[in-house]
């Protein structure tokens, strides 16, 4: 799965930190979901897209193999 | 008031000290031959401080930091760490088994070798997986 995270906070103008909080989960979990380490769950997903003010389509995508 | 990520902090301190502890115990005791290289109650007790260290730490921090430190990250890692030392678990019984079979080492000494190189794995696994998904802020 593609994740488009970093990009998308960083053009929000957010930290790992202030995502990390805002959705509720410590800034690590953050940290390993835009480097592709972990998949997070559908709530998370949803969490992120709402606190960036994005579609979850436009945070992930699927990718050739999934 | 301690924050999630000192709650991190001190969950990979402890853990990690107490794997440390384990695998001390079981290399003196392969070392030695003897079952008891030191006090029998230093893993056991080293592992219900760290429990009771984050627990305490985990109230004091209030409900949305500790959710936050004991996150679905987190759960993911333990769930992978659980599945490989559960295969290392598996992996010792030949092992010991055949050290065994050949009169190399006691019952003794493989049972307290094999159950504390089985915690040692979890817990040093879970310490990697945190330490190593934290990554640049």
């Amino acid at each position: 799965m593609i994740t488009h995270l970093a990009r998308l906070r960083k053009d929000a103008g957010v930290t790992q930190a202030q995502l990390a909080e805002t959705v509720g989960v410590s800034r690590k979990t953050i940290n390993t979901v835009e480097n592709r380490v972990f998949t997070p769950s559908t709530l998370l997903a949803l969490k992120l897209a709402r606190a960036l003010g994005v579609t979850v389509e436009a945070l992930f995508e699927l990718e050739d193999g999934d | 008031m301690p924050s999630s990520e000192s709650i991190a902090n001190l969950r990979a301190g402890v853990f990690g000290l107490t794997a440390g502890i384990c695998l001390l115990y079981a290399v003196l005791a392969l070392a030695t031959g003897r079952p008891d290289p030191m006090p029998v109650w230093i893993p056991g007790v080293c592992g219900l401080l760290s429990a009771l260290l984050l627990t305490l730490a985990s109230r004091a921090a209030g409900r949305a930091a500790a959710r936050r430190a004991w996150d679905e990250g987190y759960r993911a890692d333990a769930r992978r760490a659980g599945s490989a030392a559960f295969w290392i678990a598996l992996a010792l019984y030949p092992a010991f088994g055949a050290l065994r079979a050949a009169d190399l080492i006691g019952p003794d000494l493989a049972m307290a070798v094999m159950g504390l190189l089985t915690g040692a794995s979890y817990l040093a696994l879970l310490t990697w997986f945190e330490l190593r998904g934290r990554g640049e802020g």
